[in-house]
């Protein structure tokens, strides 16, 4: 087990540049996600932790081992791949040994740790079949055995969920999260699944275009993202993002769009008078209103109502052609195609971003 | 009704195609057989036979106790030289294409392309240089020349046969392996080579049928007799200017195939995955 240090790794491909310096801490035995679009460099990252790719810049520490120029096997990392990458040609049992086998461990070790592995995944009734005779999520837990059966130090997974079907990603989600209680070592873990980042990580690295945009609990990235990109991608449905000036009166800022007038009620050194700024509010913060009551912020039209089960999801326009979405819950009359609604802020945060820099300025909870 | 109609036509069809496709395939074999049977006055008798009239092995008989023309030293020497090929082809070819797959270095596709370019000659055109050639450095009347010409000939094909092969394999196999704790001369050995096996039967069968049917080569760049190899032995043992023995020479091409056959037998197998399997990504 060992905690894990990038400092200023960087990675080049021809001129496109992957990763931009980048410095990050993996504590040990923490659960860290790298999350973000495809291609925002988390893959390159985790690529270059296990040794496949060389870094243009940096360095890379495994505990207090310098291992930047190692190759693969000498950093004692095991890893999971998106497409499982099983040996075609070994059977089960001999795909977990294989690792083990080429680090001449003695042949009684092999089998112990292997059934150790397979046991822990629920594989041992699979031993002696190949790869191409089990199913995706099976193939999935041998490809995880692999990893597991060699007690390496740190464990990288690349994707591992995305070719499994729905049902079988959220089981297998849950094994993964078991599995590194167990285990207690470190995990590094990429994905492009807002989902699968909160419900997994311990701490997530939200990255774009190769630079972190913000490292932080699942918690902490929810309720106070650093910027709008991170606003905007995490969570399920996206902040609404929404975008106005700021006024000043005797009461503090308000901001203020083309319908829209809120109170912030608040006097904040980093706000200014008269600045662009974007509002973030998050669907679940919103509640349906009528049309006439008091203390509606503002009205807008029903595009399309999503049910999904216990919520529904109601996607809006408002006047200046924007869309707010609301996730409303409970099986209260819903409102119908084209019906103008009001919509009042509900518990949450507000979130107040700078629309040049795009960086939060300010989040203030409501209520 | 209409349709079952249809459907007999259409195997009614396929049976004739098919019978004519073997007719066409297998006469001359059988006509080899045929003929290696028939005395040599039956031979030239018109109209042919299909069947030899007055059946006969002396044809065979005189292959084995004929001590001018040894057609077992030519056989033998086809032997080594065709294996010699088979197995320096092979090594090279899979190290070769296992590079030129997975590596990535300057000039790669150039390689590549230089490669094919080569296939665009005529052997023909390559026999008098390399026969001038070969004088100068010793290489006439020997194996070691012979092999080398036969290897550089049927090399470009298998190196572009076993990449695809190696571009089949998915490189994450590989990399869970290094990630495993295999160097990458372990991972090509122990992971990528047992996947590409198919592949390098089938580089190693055409290696063999280049070297063992090439006549060009060893018509040239061998002139003793004891050095010859069977195409061309063949031709002088049973064919020249005022003779032609051709039921010796059936005979002998029957013994000749035989060989063949057999390995085809034994690894049509591994041939037919080879042949396709590189293509459709299996």
């Amino acid at each position: 087990m060992a905690g894990l240090q990038l400092k200023g790794i960087t990675k080049k491909f021809d001129d496109v540049i992957a990763v931009a310096k980048t410095d990050l801490e993996i504590n040990d035995g923490e659960f860290l996600v790298l999350v973000g679009p495809s291609g925002c460099g988390k893959s390159t990252t985790l690529r270059m932790i296990a040794g496949l790719e060389k870094p243009t810049d940096g360095e890379i520490f495994i505990g207090d081992k310098d291992v930047t120029y190692l190759e693969p096997k000498d950093r004692d990392i095991g890893m999971v791949f998106q497409s499982y990458a099983l040996y075609p040609h070994k059977n089960v049992y001999d795909n977990i040994a294989f690792g083990l086998l080429i680090r001449k461990f003695p042949k009684e070790d092999i089998k112990k740790r292997v059934l150790e592995a397979a046991e822990m995944l629920e594989i041992t009734d699979y031993l002696d079949r190949y790869p191409k005779q089990l199913s995706g999520g099976q193939r999935q837990r041998v490809a995880l055995a692999r990893a597991i059966a060699r007690h390496a130090q740190v464990f990288l997974m690349d994707e591992p969920l995305s070719n499994l079907d729905a049902k079988l990603r959220v089981q297998t989600r849950a094994e993964i999260i078991k599995l590194h209680q167990r285990l207690k070592t470190t995990f590094i873990y990429v994905t492009h699944d807002q989902t699968e980042a909160m419900t997994m990580g311990t701490r997530i690295v939200v990255m774009k275009n190769g630079i972190i945009q913000q490292i932080g609990s699942p918690t902490k990235i929810y309720n106070n993202p650093s910027n709008v990109f991170v606003a905007g991608f995490v969570g399920s449905p996206p902040m609404n993002l929404i975008q106005g000036k700021l006024v000043k009166d005797k009461e503090g800022f308000s901001f203020i769009s083309t319908n829209i007038s809120i109170p912030l009620s608040l006097d904040s050194a980093s706000l200014a008078e008269n600045k662009d700024v974007i509002l973030g509010i998050r669907p679940e913060s919103l509640i349906v209103t009528d049309v006439n009551a008091k203390d509606i912020c503002f009205t807008c039209q029903v595009e399309v109502v999503e049910h999904i089960g216990a919520e529904a999801i109601i996607h809006t326009k408002i006047d200046n052609g924007e869309k707010v979405t609301l996730k409303v819950s409970g099986y209260n009359t819903l409102p119908k195609f084209g019906e103008v609604i009001g919509a009042k802020f509900d518990l949450g945060s507000i979130h107040i971003f700078d629309k040049d820099t795009e960086l939060c300025l300010v989040s203030l909870n409501i209520k | 009704m209409i349709k079952r109609g249809f459907s007999l036509i259409w195997s009614f069809i396929l049976a004739i195609v098919l019978g004519v496709t073997l007719v066409w395939t297998l006469f001359p074999i059988y006509w080899m057989i045929s003929t290696s049977f028939k005395t040599n006055m039956d031979v030239f008798k018109m109209p042919l036979d299909l069947w030899p009239k007055e059946f006969t092995i002396q044809s065979y008989i005189n292959l084995i106790t004929n001590d001018i023309t040894p057609i077992g030293k030519f056989f033998i020497n086809s032997v080594i030289t065709s294996l010699g090929t088979v197995l320096i082809a092979v090594i090279l070819a899979t190290f070769a294409g296992y590079a030129l797959s997975r590596l990535n270095f300057k000039y790669r596709k150039s390689i590549l392309m230089g490669i094919l370019t080569t296939q665009m000659f005529p052997l023909v055109v390559l026999l008098i240089p390399l026969y001038i050639l070969y004088v100068k450095t010793n290489l006439l009347n020997t194996y070691t020349g012979l092999i080398l010409a036969f290897t550089s000939f049927t090399l470009p094909f298998g190196i572009w046969m076993i990449k695809g092969f190696v571009d089949s394999v998915p490189v994450e196999i590989e990399e869970a392996a290094m990630v495993d704790g295999c160097t990458r001369f372990q991972s090509m050995r122990l992971v990528v080579f047992p996947l590409i096996i198919p592949g390098v039967v089938a580089t190693g069968v055409f290696a063999f049928l280049d070297a063992w049917n090439n006549l060009l080569f060893p018509l040239t760049l061998i002139n003793e007799v004891a050095m010859k190899t069977l195409p061309p032995g063949m031709i002088l043992a049973f064919g020249g200017e005022f003779k032609h023995d051709w039921s010796g020479m059936m005979a002998a091409s029957v013994i000749v195939s035989i060989p063949v056959i057999v390995i085809f037998i034994v690894i049509q197998r591994y041939l037919v995955q080879g042949l396709t399997g590189g293509a459709v990504k299996g």
